[in-house]
């Protein structure tokens, strides 16, 4: 398929519309990255094929699902082809043939605090494109500790998403959310009650910006699920690319913790923008 | 990728019930963001896309996937190596394959109840008429500036929205939508072929615009070598994923916008601007020109 072209002739030609933008070395760097990607559903997918196409050179995954119906709306390897495929073997397989010399490991499970160290070493940077806090508090906590720079993204109705980067030398992810659940081990009672309240707090707050209250009520309920829209998760998915590419080649990300860039696509003069909180964090449910 | 065959109107009643419930699963998640009533809105409209490029290719996926119904994809291209950096319709099994016949495999997979006509053609003035009436609105994602000034001619003569994309190096895009009520594009664009004929001579003076922003792009951090290169036509454009992406996106956001009609979520109209500038805070600003126009080496 790649007609014997020999690995270097094959990168040069992929990627040799990104020189211009980045430099040959610039490039070189993300050859050599290596990140991992946890969560492949509507932003870990999408990022999963940005950081393929980008030219990064190692890229895993982590996640345990299979694909449903319900996910074509936003999730860019959910086909009618792969329902009730594990998402991490779709991926795998839609990212060689991106790049056939792709270095690809991914892991068809959940992950949890006895695994994240071991899933997460010997990369450069860690993706984080969950839907859950726990597992969310869970990735920032390890990357950090491990000292290996992290992307955090979050997304809500109808058209709102938040990036943001964390650095082994700067505020921690807890912190910058303003989550009080520092220290504590994530079966800890107060965070399992923490993490259930921002759940419906967040679905609430969403009200104010445009999600109908039906919706909210029904989410609130457990009767209908958090809603989004491929326009959202695509954008989560290449903002968060974006910053882990300037890490990657050593330029400045745009959005180091505790700034965050915000989108707000139903706000008609600024939908994008990297907002530096004046009190030094967010509120976790208003993002 | 499987290719999965369209399904037509004389499919049993039993299999039809079938693919309402397989729409209704595969649409689940988009309702409350969008009612019912929308939904079928979107169902119900007739898109083109002209491109199934860097731009056109992820446009096209998310129409399909937020449930536009009626797709037709204009492209006479076939895939090649130096796609891949940023083409999400593109992957090594499909290099030399005919990118329209990509995208409606693609986009039937996604839905196979998605009506797709593909024309695997250069839109040009002999047969921008045909391709674009019958649409309700219509996305220029090509790379011609010639095939761009043509388009949204055409469109506004038709009085069918058009709208209109740029990526520029290095982390620049833009987005806007024309409407038989907006200023016309080559006069949002100070177009020097305003009201000409489209002679060759004409033609001409509309590429150069591209060796103009390239040139502008140094200022914005672009690499100056490469700028020099282009110009001398020993470089290609150089465009990068996430903001092809982002430009995609927005553009099929705009044809959402223009589907629902909602009051308060219009389109941007021009000359009002999606402007986006991902190495700048203001990632992505609507920004509306001093003088009621913009100039195109500029963006």
């Amino acid at each position: 398929m790649t007609n014997n072209l020999s690995l270097d002739e094959f990168y040069h030609e992929v990627t040799k519309k990104n020189i211009g933008v980045y430099t040959k070395e610039e490039q070189a760097k993300l050859r050599d990255s290596r990140v991992i990607i946890f969560g492949l559903g509507g932003v870990g997918g999408m990022e999963s094929i940005l950081c393929a196409r980008s030219g990064i050179g190692h890229i895993s995954g982590v996640d345990p699902d299979i694909f449903e119906l319900s996910n074509i709306n936003r999730q860019m390897m959910a086909m009618s082809s792969t329902i009730n495929e594990y998402k991490s073997v779709s991926t795998e397989k839609h990212l060689k043939d991106i790049n056939p010399f792709l270095s690809a490991n991914f892991h068809n499970v959940r992950v949890t605090e006895d695994n994240v160290d071991e899933l997460i070493r010997g990369h450069n940077l860690v993706l984080e494109a969950l839907d859950d806090m726990p597992s969310r508090i869970i990735v920032h906590r390890a990357a950090q500790a491990l000292g290996i720079p992290s992307i955090s993204m979050s997304g809500s109705p109808p058209h709102r998403g938040f990036v943001s980067s964390f650095f082994p030398d700067g505020i921690a992810y807890e912190d910058a959310l303003n989550i009080p659940t520092h220290g504590k081990p994530i079966s800890d009672p107060a965070v399992t009650q923490f993490v259930h309240d921002i759940k419906k707090k967040r679905a609430q707050y969403s009200v104010s910006k445009g999600a109908p209250q039906t919706w909210a009520d029904d989410f609130c309920s457990g009767k209908t699920g958090w809603i989004i829209t491929p326009i959202r998760a695509t954008l989560l998915a290449a903002f968060s690319c974006h910053e882990a590419i300037q890490i990657l080649i050593g330029q400045k990300p745009l959005a180091p913790a505790p700034k965050g860039i915000y989108i707000d696509m139903d706000n008609l003069t600024s939908p994008v923008s990297v907002i530096d909180p004046e009190c030094g964090y967010w509120e976790a449910y208003q993002i | 990728m499987q290719h999965t065959p369209v399904q037509h109107s004389s499919v049993l009643d039993s299999s039809m019930q079938h693919s309402e419930n397989m729409e209704k699963n595969i649409y689940a998640r988009n309702y409350g963001v969008v009612t019912h009533e929308e939904q079928n809105k979107i169902k119900n409209t007739k898109i083109t896309v002209i491109g199934a490029g860097g731009v056109g290719g992820i446009t096209l996926i998310s129409l399909a996937r937020m449930g536009f119904g009626n797709i037709q994809v204009v492209d006479m291209d076939k895939f090649d190596y130096s796609n891949i950096n940023r083409q999400m319709l593109s992957s090594i099994s499909r290099i030399a394959k005919c990118k329209a016949e990509c995208a409606k495999e693609t986009i039937l997979d996604i839905n196979p109840n998605i009506n797709v006509t593909i024309r695997q053609e250069m839109l040009t003035e002999d047969n921008a008429k045909e391709i674009i009436s019958g649409s309700d609105m219509v996305i220029d994602a090509t790379d011609s500036l010639v095939a761009r000034v043509i388009i949204h001619r055409t469109a506004q003569e038709l009085q069918i929205p058009s709208v209109w994309i740029a990526v520029t190096p290095p982390f620049r895009g833009g987005v806007m939508t024309f409407s038989h009520e907006t200023p016309a594009y080559e006069l949002v664009l100070s177009h020097p072929s305003h009201g000409k004929e489209l002679t060759d001579e004409v033609k001409k003076e509309i590429a150069l615009i591209k060796d103009e922003r390239a040139k502008a792009s140094v200022k914005h951090g672009a690499l100056p070598e490469w700028a020099d290169a282009f110009i001398n036509k020993d470089a290609p454009w150089a465009v990068i994923c996430p903001v092809a992406n982002i430009v995609g996106i927005c553009a099929s956001f705009e044809a959402f916008k223009i589907a629902l009609n909602r009051e308060n979520l219009q389109p941007t109209y021009a000359p009002n601007l999606v402007k986006i500038d991902m190495s700048q805070p203001n990632m992505m600003q609507v920004l509306t020109p001093e003088n009621g126009r913009w100039d195109n080496a500029q963006l």
